[in-house]
């Protein structure tokens, strides 16, 4: 039997319990052709880390990253820490040619973000992979939509919306701030606007802080985004938005039709086109996106059994470790770390717009240079 | 539904303004006097007629629209109809289907117009998928499924109102809003040739209702000081169907359904496709068609202009403005007056209030026995 392909991970807030959850469900779903199995945490607080070890089942636990990245059973890194910690280990992992799955967003700037891709690219011809966590992308309903607007069924997509609504902000929230921002924690949307086919140009945002506890950064902002080739995208995020849990509603309006999607029923896509209004029956599909033959959907149950939230870092995982182990890039449809940095430029876009009151430029925030790593 | 009526009918020149014939409101009568008064101050009409047959005898009135408890509908159409005058009767018409029969052989017999008030056949949702059924599109019709449910009488204080009794509903929910289910099932697959059904009555005793009380929960009349009495009809029913086409219905009505205030859906499936409808969303109807297996599901089709008889009540011009409840009294009314100045039958007229009351009877007859029941049609009808 060949060895099984250990992976390490780097963190242990919650999103850590959800990529276990992906790891160990992996073999259920699909055969890889390789066993897989969590080797290691690694983690800086002791108590947490040590206690999260246990609970999803890995013996190996380190408060050393160093330690974890250099260890011969792990030979893919997992990086799912808070953003701040993203690029050392990246790099250092990615520097040994070991394959790094990490966490949106990429960087805490559009520079640390242009750096870790530029990392990445380095070692991709010697066909080391790296994914950035934009599991949202892998929901079966959103593979659908991307398939959908890149078959042109569509027309040209000319408006783009997304909206994030949650107040966890306001209401309990489980976790002390920590000065995360909302432009880069729902970095979803930004994401998903590329995910289906639309390229920014110039963004004019406003944001606010809604909260009073916690450290001065924002928790709303609405943004309107200028597209290439003509057309009109917003883009509406909000930590404090009381009633809703996970909203995250995406919408394209093309030339020649529409859909759209909630996360709260994130089975369902609902996708209208003009062409059906000739004879009187015209109006948005109701799509329930569990069929065999829907992108990514053959692997699991027959059609009309739903998915839940998980199944998105499944698909994730699946795909990125498919590469690995067969030698093969990413597929087109998981993010790279070039989406990465892209978010990160809109996200600096939008934080600058926001902060300066100016429409902001796409061209202006491009990074050609990454600055030097820091010691 | 006197009110219903009234305000569909002081709504028509507006929303029709090519009518051949508009509407006047004369008269109006009812036993409680107040209730005549404030119906004849709300709506304009020009006076309120001591009794039915002040109101049936008058010289002024053409046509009579009789909306009272099932029992009490027969003497007055047939009185309107040997007065030669024009009757719109609101459903159920009668007790049985053979009342039902007498009362459209006198308006056959004196040549005046009869229309059924059976409102949602006239929703523009309803009727387009009334189309897409007749022009195939679902294929062959295979089974269809509807359930009126709502919770007015799941309070045990609802007093005992004539919705309560035999002697004046002629039945319980099943003869009251099971006879939409039975009118829309008709009117979207066919005739229906035998029955089986349950019925069941969950608060047997109820409040003796005060001298003025109003409405399907007795408002504004008190809680009579008299005692209770006993309720003699159902409060719930089920029923199975056997279309003469060969497909099957599913029909259930419940007036103890607690959440739902009126709800009435309607699904069709066929052999090519699917269309469903919710009174909850008046305005528009699901249909699912051959297609694209990529993007397969229902469609949530907006009631637009160019569905039966829509143009007129989407007043904003485009779909996307609702019509709501009263939007369907209106196009049925538009199309009795139409009818009425062109000298011919209403669509959804007495011919339809015998078929309705037809598979009613048999409903009742099957939940009592607990035999498959066939729908018997009285002769001539």
């Amino acid at each position: 039997m060949t060895a099984a392909l250990g992976i390490g991970i780097i963190g242990a807030g919650w999103i850590t319990r959800a990529h276990a959850l992906a790891i160990r469900t992996l073999p259920h779903l699909d055969a890889l052709g390789r066993p897989v199995r969590i080797t290691m945490l690694a983690a800086r607080n002791p108590e947490r880390g040590a206690a999260m070890a246990g609970r999803i089942g890995v013996e190996a636990f380190t408060t050393d990253w160093r330690e974890l990245v250099e260890d011969p059973t792990v030979h893919v890194v997992a990086n799912l820490t808070a953003v701040a910690g993203h690029r050392a280990p990246t790099e250092a992992a990615l520097a040994l040619g070991k394959p790094v799955l990490c966490e949106k967003p990429l960087g805490v700037d559009r520079l640390e973000a242009r750096a870790l891709a530029d990392a990445a690219a380095a070692v991709a011809t010697t066909g080391v992979q790296a994914a950035c966590g934009f599991n949202y992308r892998y929901l079966p309903a959103m593979r659908l939509a991307r398939e959908i607007v890149l078959s042109g069924r569509l027309g040209r997509i000319v408006r783009f919306r997304a909206a994030y609504l949650q107040d966890h902000a306001i209401v309990a929230s489980p976790r002390p701030p920590n000065g995360s921002r909302a432009v880069t924690d729902y970095a979803h949307v930004v994401d998903f606007l590329r995910y289906l086919g639309c390229e920014a140009l110039a963004v004019q945002a406003m944001s606010a802080k809604l909260v009073e506890a916690g450290p001065d950064v924002e928790d709303a902002y609405v943004a309107a985004v200028d597209l290439r080739g003509g057309g009109l995208a917003s883009l509406e995020v909000s930590r404090a938005a009381l009633g809703w849990k996970g909203r995250q509603v995406v919408e394209a309006n093309g030339t020649l039709g529409s859909l759209w999607w909630n996360m709260e029923d994130l089975n369902r896509l609902h996708v209208f086109y003009a062409a059906d209004e000739a004879d009187g029956t015209g109006g948005f599909r109701d799509v329930l996106v569990t069929q065999p033959d829907h992108p990514g959907l053959g692997p699991w149950w027959p059609a009309g059994h739903t998915l839940g939230w998980e199944s998105s870092f499944i698909q994730e995982w699946h795909d990125f470790l498919s590469a690995v182990i067969n030698g093969h890039p990413i597929p087109a449809h998981q993010a790279t770390f070039e989406d990465g940095y892209e978010a990160a430029v809109l996200c600096d876009a939008i934080l600058t717009s926001a902060l300066e009151g100016r429409r902001v430029t796409i061209q202006e925030m491009a990074v050609e240079h990454p600055p030097a790593v820091p010691n | 539904m006197a009110g219903v009526h009234s305000a569909a009918l002081v709504n028509l020149p507006g929303l029709y303004p090519d009518l051949a014939r508009r509407p006047r409101l004369v008269a109006v009568a009812d036993v409680n006097l107040n209730l005549a008064k404030a119906l004849a101050d709300r709506f304009g009409y020009e006076r309120v007629a001591p009794d039915a047959e002040a109101l049936v005898g008058a010289d002024d009135i053409d046509l009579v629209v009789a909306c009272l408890p099932p029992a009490l509908n027969r003497p007055v159409v047939l009185a309107a109809a040997a007065a030669g005058k024009d009757v719109v009767c609101e459903k159920p018409m009668a007790e049985s289907a053979e009342d039902a029969a007498e009362m459209l052989r006198a308006c056959q017999a004196a040549k005046v117009f009869h229309g059924l008030g059976a409102g949602y056949r006239w929703s523009p949702a309803v009727r387009a998928i009334g189309q897409i059924v007749r022009d195939g599109e679902l294929g062959t019709i295979r089974s269809l499924r509807a359930s009126f449910m709502l919770d007015y009488a799941a309070d045990p204080d609802v007093p005992l109102l004539w919705r309560f009794q035999k002697r004046l509903a002629g039945g319980g929910i099943a003869i009251d809003t099971g006879y939409h289910l039975v009118d829309c099932a008709r009117f979207l697959v066919g005739e229906i040739a035998s029955v089986q059904a349950m019925s069941a009555t969950f608060i047997t005793e109820r409040p003796l209702p005060g001298a003025d009380a109003v409405g399907n929960r007795g408002a504004g009349g008190g809680l009579s000081t008299r005692g209770t009495g006993p309720v003699d009809v159902e409060d719930a029913a089920a029923a199975l169907v056997a279309f003469e086409g060969g497909a099957y219905g599913v029909l259930e009505t419940s007036r103890v359904a607690i959440g739902r205030r009126i709800s009435f859906t309607i699904e069709v499936y066929g052999s090519r496709g699917s269309a469903y409808w919710d009174l909850e969303r008046p305005d528009e109807f699901g249909v699912c068609l051959p297609g694209d297996a990529f993007t397969f599901g229902f469609r949530r089709v907006l009631v637009n202009p160019g569905h039966p008889g829509a143009a007129e009540l989407l007043i904003g011009g485009t779909d996307g403005t609702s019509i709501g409840w009263l939007g369907q009294e209106c196009a049925m009314w538009a199309e009795f007056m139409t009818a009425i100045a062109e000298g011919r039958s209403g669509s959804a007229d007495f011919t339809d209030g015998v078929r309705d009351s037809a598979v009613l009877d048999a409903l009742y007859r099957a939940a009592e026995s607990g035999t498959r029941t066939a729908v018997v049609v009285p002769a001539g009808t």
